[in-house]
């Protein structure tokens, strides 16, 4: 079966308050929605009307790990660049402000699931590393959880 | 290939607000670092007339305050840039950066080559603010980079043939993408401004950093390559302009400030220290960093162990400590420890594997780290006309082996044995010499070569031999040194080399069926061919000369000494699938390097004690003798001994040839059973 569009993964992470402005561990939990919604806005306002028409095609924020702070985001071949760069022209999620920052980029879903999986696992065993005793079996569990929703992801 | 930021704000401060000041900078800089960049520059801005007081007074950040802040910095560190494909072992750099804001051509005057408080600082950048100066710093000024602030209105107009002249004199645009995340009024002046200056320029001469005035705004180099694009950037052009152009901007203006007419590097020499006139100033060389930025280097291995990179090495420019890279490293191979204890013999074959086995580790990680093309050139340059053609090989693979602090970690090391031992140690590169000749393969890495020579020193030590040391120097391809070898060679009874002999002697074993006899044959000849002269040592004559029966003495006169068959043998049980390579490689190396790779093959595999080696003598012998095909491989060896001599038309060759001619004979003749 041969795909009609083709389509551009991007897995990125999310830093959180760089600056530490705000107080608290987890400013802000991230998910699918405003992820979505941030870029969204960021699209409409740096291409305009049209061009996010043009990219809400085949955007989607895909899958979104608040623990590890890992995204993933597809978009066409064509406007990928531009939602890339909307994406790094973001400035806040709410309130908090983040930066977002590109690790892997690929065409299929398949090398796009292995990095992120390949990405998700180092960045737990850094969130370990980082929170160190307080790790609870809860998070671990929902960690697990997240990285089985990477292994069934579809375009 | 590594990622820079060059132009991190660096704000005057008043003392009140110093601290916030410097957090706020070191939390730039760990965000820099946790984002992948590899090197920063701190941008010092001023205004109109400089002076004395604008020297640079940039403090660099250290381990200790970035740890302090972020504890689990190098494992995220780390992490990304396995992400980026950055190496993990490449420093991070910091340099300083001063910004010149020109009004008029008298302020331009002072933007000279010839200006003291110009040379303070690593990286010169001017701002034009008008478009007299504009046009002069495009043809004429004396700086590395054209800084323009494309947030407002250009207070002049840019001309292609000033941005023609300005590139073709090796001078950078900057562009600095902060403006465009900062605000949108701003994106909007920006991007209509920079994109002609991307037009025309094509992305050649034109460098991306940041201006980043919080932590905010700041962006990994993937995405700053990608938002460039808006301006009408391709991407290869746009990735360089974060990369490789930055690269070459730094190495170009270190080298001005460094360097004396481009050619002469003029070095700092501590007042304690003094010129050591035998070392070879290629020693020098191998160990340039030409980027590097002295105590601005910082280490990703150092910030794991949280110890400050320590650089006592060079008493010249510090270069980088990779002394705790190769700690670092797992130590594959054997276990060395073993071996030493028993034998009391050298350890530098198995220590040399383990070493080499770590290096390529090292070495591999470093090529990634993206070549040096300018050092590599001078290195051949360098080290060519002072070696012979095989130090010439190492040369080679020394400098392709970018980590050149590999070699200053592992001189330092060797140094401070030296300082502990009290030897007199020869001069590096006939240090190098030595080494290579235990490392096995064509593939020498100089830090190999100096761990070998550590362990080398050690042996003499232990062995208590009274080796002159210049001796030791000769044995491998040094023509030059052929007299005294032979001096030494009569008053010396004892070598430490020799040892080198004896453990591979070992292995001698096990091998007495008289099929295996047929395999002896030829390994031994191949063996044989291998034992090339070059072997400075005096065997402790029983063991190996017993096959060759005729007095082992004799050859002992001449030159060289040959490993015994009984080495050969060893190889031989060992390398039995490798015999071809390493003919080829006895035929192809040099005669010096063949016959200790083939003593380091063999030890490789084996970890027989050396008192073996006098039992399984006779039974050797026995094998050996009982064959006639031994006598066609007789006359292979003599065959590449011969060759090999007239490649290197060496005395020392044409004396090994012919005491290889003689111990042969005995061979013929079956030799009665000691037993």
């Amino acid at each position: 079966m041969v795909v009609g569009f083709k389509n551009r993964y991007l897995v990125l992470e999310v830093f959180l308050d760089p600056n530490g402005d705000l107080k608290g561990d987890d400013p802000i939990i991230i998910t699918q929605f405003n992820v979505s919604k941030a870029v969204k806005d960021s699209i409409l306002l740096n291409f305009g009307e049209c061009g996010l028409a043009s990219s809400l095609r085949s955007f989607q924020v895909k899958y979104v790990n608040p623990i590890t702070k890992l995204c993933i985001v597809r978009a066409s071949r064509e406007e990928y660049q531009k939602v890339w760069s909307a994406i790094t022209m973001v400035r806040s999620i709410g309130n908090c402000p983040v930066i977002f920052n590109l690790l892997d980029l690929s065409g299929s879903i398949k090398a796009c699931k292995n990095a992120a999986l390949k990405c998700d696992e180092l960045k737990f065993e850094q969130y370990k590393l980082v929170v160190g005793a307080r790790l609870s079996a809860d998070i671990t569990q929902q960690m697990q959880n997240c990285l089985d929703k990477i292994k069934v992801l579809e375009h | 290939m590594g990622f820079f930021d060059l132009n991190i704000p660096h704000l005057d401060s008043s003392l009140s607000d110093k601290t916030a000041f410097k957090a706020r900078r070191t939390k730039l800089v760990i965000k820099a670092m946790e984002l992948g960049y590899t090197g920063i520059a701190y941008n010092r801005t001023i205004k109109g007339v400089m002076s004395d007081n604008d020297r640079c007074a940039i403090s660099l950040l250290t381990l200790s305050s970035l740890l302090k802040l972020a504890p689990s910095l190098s494992s995220s560190v780390g992490l990304h840039r396995d992400f980026l494909g950055v190496p993990r072992a490449s420093p991070f750099r910091q340099y300083t950066r001063l910004t010149v804001c020109v009004e008029s051509q008298s302020q331009a005057q002072a933007l000279n080559s010839g200006n003291p408080i110009l040379k303070t600082y690593d990286l010169v950048a001017v701002r034009a603010l008008n478009q007299t100066v504009f046009d002069q710093a495009c043809e004429k000024l004396e700086v590395d980079i054209i800084a323009i602030d494309f947030s407002e209105k250009l207070p002049f107009r840019l001309k292609l043939p000033m941005v023609k002249a300005a590139i073709a004199r090796g001078v950078y645009f900057e562009i600095t993408y902060s403006d465009l995340i900062s605000d949108v009024q701003t994106r909007r002046q920006m991007i209509s401004n920079a994109k002609l200056l991307v037009d025309w320029t094509q992305g050649k001469n034109l460098i991306l950093s940041s201006a980043a005035l919080s932590v905010n705004d700041i962006r990994g180099p993937n995405d700053v390559a990608n938002l460039s694009s808006l301006l009408g950037l391709s991407r290869e052009r746009a990735k360089a302009a974060i990369s490789k152009n930055c690269r070459t901007l730094v190495a170009k203006s270190l080298r001005k400030k460094q360097f004396f007419k481009e050619a002469i590097r003029v070095e700092v020499i501590s007042a304690g220290g003094q010129l050591d006139s035998t070392k070879s100033l290629s020693g020098d060389w191998l160990k340039w960093d030409p980027i590097s930025s002295g105590e601005g280097d910082l280490l990703l291995e150092d910030m794991a162990k949280s110890f400050s990179a320590s650089s006592e090495a060079s008493k010249t420019v510090k270069a980088i400590d990779f002394t705790s890279v190769i700690d670092s490293m797992p130590s594959l191979g054997f276990q060395v420890k073993a071996l030493i204890s028993q034998t009391e013999a050298v350890p530098q074959p198995p220590d040399v594997g383990k070493t080499l086995l770590a290096a390529t580790e090292v070495v591999e990680v470093s090529a990634a780290a993206g070549g040096q093309p300018e050092q590599l050139e001078r290195l051949d340059i360098v080290l060519r006309p002072d070696q012979t053609s095989f130090n010439g090989s190492l040369s080679h693979q020394s400098s392709g082996f970018v980590n050149t602090g590999n070699l200053n970690s592992a001189s330092d090391a060797k140094r401070a044995f030296t300082n502990s031992e009290e030897i007199r140690t020869p001069t590096t590169t006939s240090k190098v010499e030595e080494e290579t000749k235990s490392g096995s393969d064509v593939k020498l890495f100089c830090n190999v070569t100096e761990k070998y020579d550590l362990e080398l020193q050690k042996c003499v030590c232990s062995r208590e031999s009274h080796i002159v040391p210049e001796n030791e120097d000769v044995t491998f391809g040094a023509s030059t040194r052929d007299l005294e070898l032979a001096a030494s060679c009569d008053a010396v009874s004892k070598r430490d080399l020799p040892m080198l002999s004896e453990d591979v002697g070992l292995p001698v074993p096990m091998n007495e069926d008289s099929k295996s006899t047929n395999k002896f044959d030829v390994v031994l000849g191949f063996a044989t061919d291998g034992v090339s002269m070059e072997v400075d040592t005096q065997n402790q004559d029983d063991r190996s000369f017993a096959f060759s029966g005729a007095a082992p003495h004799e050859p002992f006169a001449e030159r060289e000494q040959f490993q015994e068959p009984g080495m050969d043998v060893a190889l031989l049980s060992d390398r039995l699938p490798t015999q071809e390579s390493y003919f080829d490689q006895m035929i192809i190396s040099d005669s010096s390097a063949a016959n200790h790779e083939s003593v380091v093959g063999a030890m490789d595999k084996q970890r027989h004690s050396e008192a073996d080696t006098e039992s399984h003598n006779p039974t050797l012998v026995q094998c050996i003798s009982g064959n006639t095909s031994c006598l066609c491989v007789v006359i292979l060896s003599i065959a590449t001994i011969f060759i090999l001599s007239l490649l290197h038309s060496d005395i020392v060759l044409h004396c090994c040839f012919i005491c290889f001619c003689c111990s042969p004979f005995p061979l013929l003749f079956p030799l009665p059973l000691p037993s």
